[in-house]
């Protein structure tokens, strides 16, 4: 008997990643293929988490640039320095995380001096300090770290920084001391200043008892403007107003921050700055500049919080100290939460990134399925079910982390144009490179993307796990079960997709989408999307394959080849189909969403106008409108009167207009009356001097129907008024009005942009009835009809020159312009849509690579028996091109329809999550000529990609192939 | 990687030491679909070091099933198969134990060849060796080795998809003892229809590099064929036929004369299989005499069974009237009695 020994062969540990690569190195375009799918589902959220945190952060740090000074702190009323432990609460602050610095700015007067100006000899800064000769000034002690921090609120000629010996001066400051010694000081010029370093009690002194230090030999380095919206700095250093000249004469501001001149702490020495910070003429402030970043890096919707906290906390902590700031920090809040509320916007393109999830579990399990015989291979050869398991998921893993990095660099170059979109296919160059220099992918948006790239090693997971089977040694490396033909109906295909179809045009119609409920109706839609894809691309395969059998005429010998091919190959036609359908079908309806909303909105704006031209203006005499009908191209203008009412206890509006012109200029709609159309309304109301056309809201609110009567209390020109009424008629709406109802939903184009009447709702009356009864004759509104075709751009250019007097037209009128966050959701959706349309071709193309690569390294041994019996390689060419197209038009065909009917649902959801909800109903707009020219791309596109492995089929070598049968 | 350990309990110190693989009274039964198959049904087998043993049978037999099981892929639903260098009963081992100890005991060799078609002849050949962990100058050392000793230098750097049938089939026995190689003697290699789809020239060059390999490597072969061909190169021959052994043949046999050479051997239970070709010319009788005289067991056919002797009865006499009962009466028809 041998020794008793156990030869164990513990196994490589690093096979199965090293087995991995190489694997990966050996079938480079279907690895790269999946990769590449999975890359697009990654790259189509993370566009739009970083497009809105680099939209965040620019308008975080546009804001900090324009107003980098966010907080003042000053010693209250009454209180000194000291008193009000101003340079504790300094520290406070600047001790806060989220403070990058803070300057405390002291501020005395001076006295210019030099050569040609006299000497002064005592100083009373409330008297007439001009005539006495004296050019007093606010003397501002900076240092150049705060210069380089107020740079963007100064204008200036010449340097807004300065040296030992230099000065800054303000123009203000330059014209005055024009004005009082007769000289010119510009960039350059030298100039001396006496620096007054006490205040006395009644504001008067000599130079001794005023403490002055003369900095004589400044060079003028720059002329500041101040040129910032924001009143900050201005109500910090605030201007008095005096009689510089004439005690009988005008007053003027001087001493502000306009009237002042900067010179360097360090030229006027420590011990003079702090006698100007202690007992200067003015209290010193503390400027507080935030940290962008460091807020940012706290998070982008606790900003504003995070700042106020910082304010609050100073005024418990030092209560003799004034808070001063944070005035349009609602503005930042509003910006930086409309692109947060955008990211919803990920919904849109949510059917692509399905479609590429879908995709990435088709090609996967493809993957792992042709590779059975591998599998055998590897456990005959001794490797482990845990070797073979590990080496798939290390492929797996690869595959993930390639996707991850290409769909992550996707996205960067992606998410810049969803920001720069200025139209479906159109872009701002230069949006898109400031969108691209500033790229900040949030954290968020990388656990999103690496969580979606987990997706491929659990789609791995699960295919290895069923198709692995440890007794499977001595596989042949390819099987191919051979799929029978099947004989279905198309019936009951057509019957399935009818019903699907039916219940998504409905859908938005039984259960009103807006907020959560738009959401899930997007969800479904999705959902049904995929379905009606899967049962359209049956539906044609089986018309298809009947129909390519009838037509023999045509096709030839093709037709049985196509025919049987269709019906067999379920497998691989199937899942093809349904992705190009989907592809195709996404594109379209992604297009007339997209172009659908442009028009609603524009549609709505329209409305919200309500005339062709809708002049605004200070309340002008009512007969302006023929003024107004003078300028060319004018035909008719109505003048339009607000006034203030009631009914009982209920306020309203009237809206009193001339019925007959109103009637001309208005742009009605179907849904603006109910009680009958615009002109049998108008023309009632034009014939009852007293009528009154109610909403509907509040008709049934006091019970009223037309021709009862209903007295109304107005407001007159000397009093209110009150007077019965007839109604007339019933509205919901009104062109240039908005609701009639109260409960106006404040997120309609009329409500954003101010066209709505506000208040509780409105009435319109006959303005000759209430101007003959109110006394009131101006009217501040006038809607204008023109003359169709023709250019009245000189009209409105005119009109618009007028004092206080503003014109809008459809035409000209830009919401996205006007309401940030509109057009933020708007080129957010062009942006989208053109990515979509982008991502949808290259997966198109992606996944005819890898089907139709795999169906012809399939059916090789198919191509080398019809090329042994005599086929050349054209008729090969034609034949696997004919029925490789087949499937493409297929799809085509039935995409065109799915697309149209699912941007139909789209349209009407996508107002759902948008910030602004129509008046009017949705319009369906088909954009043809664009949706033709994408669609044909895309088509050529997809069919030129077939020509490849229809070439490669016909380049089969009968020779080897059959050799090896 | 190598390691050795001892075992506990030392149940299988019986065996001799020229034994490789030790198959004892094993059964395999498949379920499927609530239907019961049986596979293999008592088989019991030895393989001995640096011997060629074939096994053939109609297809269906169990030669498959059989294979899978000595190589440790498919477990046995009852009886033990004993494997020298674990000097265990594998049949109660886990799969990680038995791969780590298959990869320096067992080789496959298929008939599809099972060659990975991205790698060339070389590194299909090594990819056991890697898979096993074997150092890679080791590794170097032993393909190049059995790349010569299969006669590819020439075609190592060819892609499997661009060999030929013989040469694949080279490829896949270098790559069944790239492990086994330095066993001394202690391995086996399984054959399954090793050359089915060669012709038979090159089959029979494959058949002699079979055989050098077993005399320069001494390395044990267990084939399973349907060939001729193949089995008159083995040392022994298993007969299988329903999951059973049905004979043992020594070298060299033809398998149109299997009757001649046949030898049957009593099971653990001692069953004796009857061979169905000598059953055929003796009319197929299901029961026989059996006797022994002059060193010899003689078997005779007999016409009628056990059970129809036993059914024949008899007409017996009344013990009170003497009248004839007939056959399956109790009661006398004449007078009544009782029997």
């Amino acid at each position: 008997m041998s020794e008793r020994r156990t030869d164990l062969m513990r196994g490589n540990p690093w096979f199965a990643p090293a087995y991995a690569l190489s694997s990966l190195r050996n079938y480079p375009l279907r690895n790269m293929g999946i990769a590449l799918i999975l890359a697009i589902g990654i790259a189509l959220p993370t566009t739009v988490f970083i497009w809105s945190s680099t939209g965040t952060v620019l308008v975080v740090e546009d804001y900090f640039q324009d107003a980098p000074i966010q907080l003042a702190l000053t010693p209250k009323s009454g209180q000194t320095l000291q008193s009000s432990h101003l340079p504790l609460a300094q520290n406070f602050v600047q001790s806060n995380p989220f403070v990058g610095a803070t300057f405390m700015v002291s501020s005395t007067v001076g006295i210019l001096v030099g050569d040609g100006i006299p000497d002064w000899s005592s100083y009373d800064m409330n008297t007439q300090v001009y005539a006495a000769g004296i050019k007093d000034t606010r003397v501002l002690v900076v240092t150049n770290d705060l210069l380089s921090n107020l740079t963007n609120l100064f204008t200036c000629e010449g340097n807004f920084s300065l040296q030992s010996g230099q000065v800054l001066v303000s123009w203000q400051f330059v014209e005055y001391a024009h004005d009082v010694h007769g000289i010119d000081i510009e960039v350059g010029s030298v100039i001396g200043l006496d620096v007054l370093r006490y205040v006395s009690q009644d504001l008067t002194g000599t130079p001794e008892t005023l403490g002055a230090v003369r900095l004589a030999n400044l060079t003028v380095a720059g002329i500041y403007r101040y040129s910032s919206p924001s009143g900050l700095i201005p109500g910090l250093f605030p201007s008095i107003s005096r009689k510089n000249w004439d005690p009988m004469g005008f007053s003027a501001s001087v001493l502000g921050i306009h009237d002042s001149v900067m010179v360097l702490r360090d030229d006027l020495g420590d011990d003079v700055v702090e006698d100007i910070e202690g007992r200067g003429f003015f209290t010193p402030v503390v400027f507080v500049r935030p940290d962008a970043s460091a807020l940012l890096r706290a998070g982008a919707p606790y900003i504003a919080s995070n700042l106020i906290n910082l304010k609050t906390q100073v005024e418990e902590r030092f209560p003799l100290v004034f808070v001063d700031g944070l005035r349009q920090l609602w503005r930042l809040e509003a910006f930086i939460n409309t692109y947060l509320g955008s990211q919803v916007l990920t919904i849109i393109v949510l059917p692509i990134m399905v479609m590429s999830m879908m995709l990435t579990v088709f090609t996967s399990e493809t993957s792992v399925s042709r590779r059975r015989g591998e599998i055998s291979a590897l456990r005959a050869k001794g490797a482990s079910f845990n070797q073979v398991f590990a080496t798939f998921m290390w492929e797996s893993v690869l595959l993930a982390i390639v996707g991850l990095v290409v769909g992550v660099v996707m996205s960067i170059f992606l998410a810049p144009l969803v920001g720069a979109s200025t139209g479906l296919l159109s872009f701002d160059r230069e949006v898109y490179m400031e969108f691209f220099t500033h790229t900040t992918i949030s954290p968020l948006a990388l656990v999103i993307a690496a969580m979606l790239a987990l997706y491929l090693p659990a789609a791995y997971l699960i295919h290895v796990a069923r198709r692995i089977d440890v007794a499977e040694i001595g596989q042949p490396n390819v099987d191919e079960p051979e799929e029978t033909a099947e004989n279905i109906r198309a019936s009951r295909y057509a019957a399935a997709l009818g019903a699907v179809l039916s219940l998504l045009v409905a859908m938005p119609f039984l259960v009103v989408p807006r907020g959560t409920m738009a959401v899930v109706e997007l969800l479904a839609t999705t959902l049904i999307l995929f379905v009606a894809s899967y049962l359209g691309s049956r539906f044609m395969q089986v018309v298809t394959a009947r129909l390519s059998g009838g037509i023999n005429f045509v096709l030839g010998e093709k037709a049985l080849y196509l025919s049987q091919s269709l019906r067999r190959r379920r497998r691989q036609f199937i899942p093809l189909l349904v992705i190009l359908t989907l592809t195709l079908s996404t594109t379209t309806m992604m297009m007339i969403q997209t172009d659908s909303f442009r028009a609603t909105v524009h549609h709505d704006i329209e409305y919200a106008i309500g005339a062709d031209l809708r002049v605004e203006c200070n309340q002008r005499p009512i007969w302006f409108n023929w003024t107004i009908r003078h300028y060319p191209g004018v035909l008719n203008v109505t003048p339009v009167i607000r006034d203030w009412a009631a009914v009982g206890s209920d306020s309203l509006s009237l809206v009193a207009v001339d019925p007959d012109t109103y009637l001309k200029v208005g742009a009605f709609s179907d849904y603006s009356f109910v009680s009958g159309t615009p002109s049998e309304v108008l023309g009632a109301l034009e014939t009852t001097r007293n009528g009154i056309v109610l909403s509907s809201y509040h008709a049934a609110l006091w019970n009223k129907t037309v021709g009862d009567n209903v007295t109304v209390i107005f407001g007159g020109a000397a009093g209110v008024v009150g007077a019965t009424f007839r109604v007339v008629g019933i509205m919901v709406s009104a062109p240039g009005f908005g609701y009639a109802a109260p409960d106006s939903s404040e997120s309609t184009i009329a409500s954003m942009f101010g066209f709505q009447v506000v208040g509780d709702g409105f009435a319109l009356v006959n303005i000759d009835f209430l101007t003959r009864v109110s006394g009131i004759w101006t009217a501040d509104l006038f809607l204008a009809n023109t003359v169709p075709y023709v250019n009245i751009t000189e009209t409105i250019t005119a009109l618009d020159a007028m004092f206080e007097v503003t014109v809008y037209t459809p035409e000209t009128f830009d919401p996205a312009t006007r309401r940030y966050s509109l057009g933020l959701f708007m080129s957010g959706m062009d942006g989208l849509t053109t990515i979509g349309l982008i991502m949808c071709t290259v997966m198109g193309l992606a996944s005819i690579a890898l089907f139709l690569g795999s169906a012809v390294l399939e059916r090789q041994a198919e191509y080398a028996l019809f090329i042994a019996l005599g086929g050349t390689k054209k008729q090969v060419v034609s034949m696997v091109f004919g029925e490789f197209a087949g499937s493409v038009v297929t799809a085509l065909a039935i995409s065109t329809v799915l697309g149209v009917i699912f941007g139909f649902t789209m349209s009407i959801l996508s107002f759902g999550i948008s910030p602004i909800m129509p008046l009017l109903s949705a319009v369906l707009s088909y954009p043809v000529t664009t949706l033709l020219a994408v669609l044909s791309l895309e088509s050529i596109v997809i069919l030129m990609s077939c020509y490849l492995p229809a070439r490669r089929a016909a380049m089969t070598d009968p020779a080897v192939t059959l050799r090896n049968l | 990687m190598v390691t050795t350990a001892t075992e506990q309990l030392d149940i299988y110190a019986d065996y001799p030491d020229d034994v490789v693989v030790s198959v004892e009274n094993v059964y395999k039964i498949y379920k499927t679909n609530e239907i019961e198959v049986v596979a293999l049904s008592g088989v019991s087998l030895q393989i001995l070091e640096g011997k060629i043993m074939c096994v053939v049978g109609p297809s269906g037999s169990g030669k498959t099933t059989l294979t899978n099981i000595i190589g440790g892929i498919t477990k046995a639903t009852v009886g033990r198969v004993y494997w020298a260098n674990l000097q265990t009963d594998i049949t109660k081992l886990n799969e990680r134990v038995l791969t780590e100890a298959r990869r320096s005991f067992i080789g496959f060799v298929f008939q599809v060849g099972n060659l990975l078609p991205h790698l060339n002849a070389w590194q299909n050949v090594e990819l056991a060796a890697r898979i096993a962990g074997v150092p890679r100058s080791i590794r170097k050392e032993r393909v190049d080795r059995l790349i010569r000793l299969v006669g590819l230098e020439d075609r190592k750097k060819n892609k499997a998809t661009t060999l030929s049938g013989g040469e694949r089939s080279r490829v896949a026995i270098a790559s069944a003892l790239v492990n086994l190689i330095d066993s001394e003697g202690k391995a086996l290699v399984l054959a399954d229809e090793p050359t089915g789809d060669l012709d038979p020239e090159t089959a029979e060059r494959i058949l002699d590099l079979f055989q050098e390999l077993n005399e320069t490597l001494g390395t044990s072969f267990f084939i399973v064929t349907h060939s001729q061909q193949v089995a008159s190169k083995a040392d022994i021959t298993v007969e299988i036929r329903d999951g059973v052994i049905s004979g043992f043949h020594h070298t060299g046999i033809d398998l149109d004369t299997l009757g001649h050479t046949r030898i049957v051997r009593l099971d653990d239970t001692y069953r004796l299989p009857m061979p169905l070709d000598l059953l055929e010319m003796a009319g197929n009788p299901t029961e026989f005499r059996i006797s022994y005289s002059d060193g010899r067991f003689i078997l005779v056919p007999q016409k009628a069974g056990v059970l129809d002797v036993a059914r024949e009865r008899k007409a017996r006499t009344c013990r009170v009237c003497g009248h004839e009962i007939p056959p399956g009466k109790f009661i006398c028809p004449n007078c009544g009695s009782t029997l």
